[in-house]
């Protein structure tokens, strides 16, 4: 029990560890690597808490995070961006640099941490700072979205928002009864969007994949 | 009872079924105006349910209560009168390349639309509500970028990267609310709102608040509630005109009544005060921005969707009064909302079609051109702006009369929000008088484009005109209980 807390714990720790990663690679290919090891991580938590709670539904998550977001997803990124220049793919530009971007990183951990430490949450099995990771991963996600203005970085922002969510809500409540459905569909909500909308904007946009042609729309 | 509620699901499924599978342009047309007038019939029907009338089955899967059944009407009524606006809107394309496939995605995400924001007041399961919300944002996304251009797949995109976002944000305000639960029910039963209300007093007051700040934030970037409105003028003004019509005025509501929901759950477990001041502020920011940007917008449809942004401001300030007149005005205000608005974007929608500018400044003289539509679309422009008799005055006056009567320090909101709903009426009201009178563009011939579009906004203008005038008893009835829904009581 207590090696598998500890496993659990340990595999929360390396996801946050790849999102700050995340921070200072500025490669599409870079990023996108760095998101297959997050969701590898993410999937290796939900094993671990399937170990703990004996509950089948989460070796299945683990499962479909391995076969989905590890493999599938990684793979069509680096399909949709194969055409793209060679200077766009060793370089993403980046609104705020890689050392005030850890900064905040760090702050936004510490909010995480200091929101939710010392939360009543009577359902957690594991240590109750699996959540606050998870918080934690969820901010910087956003934060990495806000400051890479780059579709792929943007999406890859955004799926490891939702890997922070899957981190904190099986930590919290790992009984929930749908649970699994839930984390499932959401990924399906990912899936549906990127290829009805991410794949035409690409095509509409030829080449390019900066956001700085997404300038129509404002006020 | 039950069945009704069921039927009211299963019909925009079926008819999103048979769209795929049978994509012919005039069928899918005579189904799907049928099927809107049957779904608002059915949610008609259900207004017999009364002020305290409970619908559960299927272990709370299937649910309604009064303020269920206030959503259920908002949204049937918005899909049935889309699903006629669409007829006209179709009208003209038929020789355009991609034609045929643009009809059968059309049809099965509008119907899908329908069905899934049917389905997020129909559940009494909080994770069931949650994929609800989810549903709306996977095919309302994929509309809005369907036209294909270059904004409208920009504007999908914004959409897309904030809404889910907010959602994740979301599931975690609910993964928040089951884990306050836990101490009193195990670790696990099922998130049903009524099982969460019965037990409210128990709840971990910490682990609700913050909860509580998860869905605000979540559920209030698909409302619109600023600052996380920004996909909203975009997604609204880029989307085919029948789409902007249930975004705003049935899927903000949906958004909304979410929040609802949890905040019913809020003030019994931790009191009034916490949650009664976030939506205060959340509120007051949307009312404000909403309402300066109003006044200097050049594009009608984003000035609509600006002013969906004020609306959905009023509701959330209207809770935040919390007394029971208040609350009364804000259930009623849902619902002249959606008329008022899906209305005004059938107006703009035309005008759109005949002028083909989106610009405010190109348009004028629309008395001329098209008399009904421009009449039609001054009403709905007084009406959206506040003005009696018609219903948003109506439901405005009691969510403001709530407000005064609350002692203290609240009367500064109360007149804060006065103000500013008269701001967004002068700028709501210049723009209308500017685009209806005057001599009408060179070279454009006078006649409606469509009657079946005229339909649409006459239909909305029972409702826009009939509820200022008249709230008939048996609705007043089930308003009243849905205000005591909000307000926590079971």
């Amino acid at each position: 029990m207590v090696a598998l807390e500890a496993a659990g714990s340990l595999a929360a720790v390396l996801v946050i560890l790849m999102q700050f990663g995340l921070l200072r690679s500025q490669a599409i290919h870079g990023q996108t690597s760095l998101y297959a090891f997050e969701s590898l991580f993410v999937g290796a938590f939900s094993l671990v808490v399937g170990l703990v709670t004996g509950k089948l539904d989460l070796y299945l998550l683990a499962a479909v995070t391995v076969v989905a977001k590890v493999l599938l997803v990684p793979a069509i990124i680096l399909y949709l961006t194969r055409d793209l220049d060679e200077h766009v793919e060793v370089e993403v530009p980046l609104t705020v640099g890689v050392g005030s971007s850890l900064l905040a990183a760090l702050v936004f951990t510490g909010i995480a941490y200091a929101a939710t430490l010392r939360l009543p949450l009577p359902g957690a099995l594991l240590p109750q700072s699996v959540f606050s990771i998870g918080l934690a991963v969820v901010l910087i996600g956003f934060f990495f979205m806000i400051t890479r203005p780059n579709l792929i970085s943007q999406l890859i922002g955004l799926l490891t928002v939702e890997n922070g969510i899957f981190l904190a809500t099986i930590a919290v409540a790992p009984g929930l009864p749908l649970l699994v459905g839930l984390l499932i569909l959401f990924d399906v909500l990912m899936a549906a969007l990127v290829f009805g909308i991410l794949v035409r904007l690409l095509a509409v946009q030829g080449s390019t994949i900066t956001t700085t042609p997404l300038r129509r729309l404002k006020g | 009872m039950t069945a009704n509620l069921a039927a009211l699901l299963v019909i925009p499924l079926l008819l999103g079924t048979i769209s795929y599978l049978f994509p012919a342009p005039r069928l899918l047309q005579t189904l799907t105006v049928a099927g809107g007038l049957a779904s608002l019939i059915l949610a008609g029907s259900l207004i017999g349910l009364g002020g305290t009338g409970r619908i559960s089955a299927a272990g709370g899967l299937l649910y309604a209560d009064p303020l269920s059944v206030l959503l259920l009407l908002t949204v049937a009524l918005v899909y049935a009168t889309s699903a006629i606006f669409a007829v006209g809107y179709l009208k003209g394309e038929e020789h355009a390349p991609g034609f045929h496939n643009y009809v059968r995605n059309f049809y099965v995400l509008l119907n899908f639309f329908a069905f899934s924001m049917l389905l997020v007041p129909a559940t009494d399961n909080l994770g069931l509500m949650w994929v609800a919300v989810e549903l709306t944002t996977i095919v309302s996304a994929l509309m809005v970028g369907m036209e294909g251009t270059g904004a409208a797949l920009e504007a999908a995109w914004k959409y897309m990267l904030i809404a889910s976002a907010g959602l994740a944000l979301a599931l975690v305000g609910v993964v928040l609310l089951y884990a306050s639960g836990t101490g009193i029910l195990g670790t696990a039963y099922e998130l049903n709102w009524t099982r969460l209300l019965e037990i409210s007093g128990n709840l971990e007051g910490d682990t609700v608040r913050l909860a509580f700040v998860f869905a605000i934030i979540g559920f209030g970037t698909k409302a619109g509630l600023v600052p996380m409105h920004t996909w909203l003028p975009d997604a609204h003004s880029e989307g085919p005109t029948p789409v902007s019509a249930l975004l705003s005025g049935a899927l903000l509501a949906d958004a909304m009544y979410a929040i609802f929901r949890f905040y019913s759950i809020t003030i019994q477990a931790v009191g009034p005060e916490f949650p009664q001041m976030l939506l205060l502020i959340f509120g007051l920011a949307s009312l404000i921005l909403a309402g300066f940007f109003v006044l200097i917008q050049r594009n009608f449809k984003r000035l609509l969707a600006y002013s969906s942004i004020e609306h959905m401001g009023i509701l959330a300030v209207g809770v935040a009064f919390g007394t029971p007149l208040a609350l009364y005005g804000v259930t009623l205000h849902i619902l002249t909302h959606a008329a008022t608005k899906s209305m005004a974007f059938f107006g703009a929608g035309s005008i759109l079609r005949k002028l083909g500018t989106r610009e405010t400044a190109k348009v004028h003289g629309l008395i001329h051109l098209i008399p009904a539509t421009a009449v039609l679309f001054l009403i709905t422009s007084l009406a959206l702006s506040g003005l009696p008799p018609f219903g948003v005055f109506r439901s405005e006056f009691l969510i403001l009369a709530g407000g005064f009567s609350r002692a203290g320090a609240w009367f500064v909101p109360a007149a804060l929000l006065l103000v500013l709903v008269n701001l967004a009426f002068l700028g709501l009201f210049r723009y209308a008088n500017r685009m209806v009178m005057g001599e009408p563009p060179e070279g454009t011939k006078p006649g409606e484009v469509s009657k079946w579009m005229v339909a649409a906004m006459v239909l909305d203008l029972v409702f826009v005109l009939g509820l200022g005038l008249w709230v008939p008893d048996s609705l007043s009835i089930l308003l009243r209980g849905a205000a005591s829904v909000i307000g926590g009581g079971s």
